[in-house]
């Protein structure tokens, strides 16, 4: 009897496991139906399922090429895999040589500083956009990645600061006075030390400004005027018109634009499983 | 292999004084134990050594020559720490090569030193272990192999044992023991487990409130201890403390009599291995009977409403009972001042 109660229960939660699967995953299959389905029309029939299969879209989207001839979705790939990329770079090496400050020393003015950084985090990306673009403009940094990269960072730095002087303050302080009795320096102690047990962290906050850049839309259509300067959010906004939207060809550059990134996932799932949790216990 | 001088040294955060006036000379090869309860600033002083700690005030002499400026590297001191402190993502052998690596020592002579500490210590068969592959023992083994490839001037353990169970933590002493031998090396070692103090050192160091109370051998500390701290610290069960008034020719404590020619109020100690059970002696209520195996501890009350402890030998009292009155004489004794609890005569 108590088998049988068991059974019942396992069957249900699996019955409700997978509708909530479904329910999560049918947005997605309908973009999936769309970027196969020949044509431009948007999908209206409640079965996501394409009747005739085709990759026209996302020939064409890949195909893209600029007005001269040249080949435009690469460079903008490019574009986007180089502004996340830095953003991710810099993000971490500013917020990890902060964190690491923040963590272990005790100077003044740093815990207003650790607030502004958080007060940073509570406007919307759009209220700095006119004041970046004027700062941009007089630099001459529009229309670059590098442009696009630094102003990524200027929220990246501050979460990620906050995100790596929290891992850091669970870091037992007789690792670095071990390492300081061993010889070594401050610098190699951070490097040697401190980094390496940082991995979950690092991978974690990395993330975390990869797809921030990798995603963004507004600051970059802001900032980015020209066609080969795009990066890939843009492109995708420009399936969508005034008078009509591709709708097959949004959808293929949709699924295109994520593959990256969910790539990253299934590569360092390990280690962001071990970053989100990181921390919690003591180990 | 070096000499350790303290000179007047203190230690203070803010207005806090932790360590007041430590005067210490470690002599070459020497282990000298710093003991002394929770919070009585021993492990304070051996970061001070270390140079993890900054020194308000006095000199730090290694070989006579001063290094309160220096930072740890340069103190060519090495510490063995009570949570071990190994590198998480570093094999032993790359623990036990790090210190040697950042000093630029050549590859060579690197395996040659590690090399020669794994066999010392047993460590062979786990080079390439991570140390959550390890047990505590282990561990602390590793640890100390770290210390020992630097070849230091000084070693300096920071309550390095106790961590471990019981039994490993009796193992590992006995290591530790042999390994000052065969190293001859001037060791500065933290405990407040007294039993690791008296079993170690060649001396020991009593600290209490940051105050040192007494140095000398084991033996001095046990059998002539300067006040009653260290008399009450040092010993398993505890010294008694009894309140005496003497008369010029003994101390009476109820009906309970000391010859001394102390005259006045008294404080009176005795360990619990100097109270006799003797027929002739004066009565005494047992109130709690404590069975170690062997022995039994006692614990007393006297006419007068006192309390002491005795360590007899199970097979002398194998009927013992709460509530019996047994008659006790007293042997060695020691007179302390009732108010500051310094030690009274010779």
């Amino acid at each position: 009897m108590k088998r049988q109660v068991s059974v019942w229960r396992l069957v249900a939660t699996h019955l409700f496991l997978v509708v909530v699967t479904l329910a999560v995953l049918y947005p997605v299959l309908w973009v999936l139906d769309m970027a196969l389905t020949p044509g431009q029309a948007f999908a209206m029939d409640p079965i996501p399922w394409p009747s005739n299969p085709s990759l026209e879209h996302f020939e064409k989207v890949i195909s893209t090429t600029s007005s001269d001839g040249r080949w435009l979705f690469g460079r903008q790939l490019l574009n986007s895999l180089i502004v996340a990329g830095a953003t991710s770079i810099l993000g971490i090496g500013l917020a990890a040589t902060a964190g690491y400050a923040m963590s272990r020393w005790a100077f003044p003015g740093r815990d207003i500083g650790m607030g502004l950084f958080l007060v940073t985090q509570m406007f919307p990306g759009v209220v700095m956009a006119v004041p970046l673009y004027i700062l941009l403009d007089e630099l001459s940094l529009l229309d670059s990645m590098a442009g696009l990269a630094l102003v990524y960072a200027t929220t990246s730095v501050p979460f990620c600061t906050w995100n790596l002087k929290g891992y850091f303050d669970t870091l037992p302080l007789e690792l670095e006075e071990a390492a300081r009795m061993d010889g070594a320096s401050r610098w190699t102690t951070f490097w040697r030390i401190l980094l390496p047990l940082s991995k979950p962290a690092l991978v974690v906050t990395g993330l975390f400004s990869f797809m921030t850049a990798w995603n963004e839309f507004i600051l970059a259509a802001t900032f980015l005027g020209k066609e080969e300067a795009f990066t890939l959010p843009v492109v995708l906004n420009g399936y969508v018109g005034d008078f009509g939207t591709d709708w097959g060809s949004f959808a293929a550059a949709a699924i295109l634009v994520s593959l990256p990134v969910m790539g990253l996932f299934f590569a360092l799932q390990r280690q962001l499983v071990e970053g989100l949790t990181a921390g919690s216990v003591k180990g | 292999m070096a000499t350790l001088t303290l000179k007047g040294l203190q230690k203070s955060y803010d207005d806090t004084q932790v360590l007041e006036r430590v005067d210490l000379q470690v002599a070459d090869g020497e282990l000298l134990v710093l003991v002394g309860p929770s919070g009585c600033g021993k492990s304070t002083l051996l970061r001070c050594i270390a140079g993890l700690e900054d020194i308000s005030d006095g000199e730090l002499q290694i070989d006579g020559q001063r290094v309160n400026e220096l930072p740890p590297r340069d103190r060519d001191v090495a510490m063995v720490f009570q949570s071990y402190a190994l590198y998480p993502h570093m094999t032993v052998r790359e623990n036990m090569s790090f210190g040697l690596e950042v000093r630029k020592t050549p590859a060579a002579e690197i395996r040659a030193r590690v090399d020669a500490a794994a066999e010392m210590l047993g460590l062979e068969e786990l080079m390439e272990r991570l140390p959550k592959a390890m047990s505590g023992g282990q561990r602390q083994r590793v640890a100390m192999g770290r210390a020992i490839v630097r070849r230091p001037k000084v070693f300096l353990f920071d309550e390095p044992l106790s961590n471990l169970d019981a039994s490993l933590r009796g193992h590992m002493r006995v290591e530790l023991k042999r390994l000052h031998r065969q190293l001859d090396a001037t060791i500065v070692y933290v405990t407040h487990d007294q039993v690791e103090a008296l079993t170690l050192a060649d001396r020991i160091l009593v600290l209490n409130r940051g105050v040192v109370q007494q140095i000398g051998s084991p033996t001095d500390l046990f059998d002539r201890p300067a006040n009653r701290f260290v008399a009450g610290f040092i010993g398993s069960p505890s010294m008694n403390f009894l309140r005496g008034q003497g008369d010029g020719q003994s101390i009476q404590l109820g009906s309970l009599s000391v010859p001394s020619s102390h005259v006045g109020p008294v404080c009176l100690g005795v360990r619990p291995n100097e109270v006799h059970i003797d027929p002739t002696g004066s009565p005494a209520t047992i109130d709690v009977i404590e069975h170690l195996g062997w022995e039994l501890h006692l614990h007393l009350r006297l006419e007068d409403g006192q309390e002491l402890t005795a360590r007899v030998e199970t097979v002398a009292m194998p009927q013992a009972r709460a509530g019996q009155v047994v008659h006790i004489v007293l042997g060695t004794t020691h007179l302390f001042d009732v108010e500051s609890g310094q030690r009274l005569g010779v």
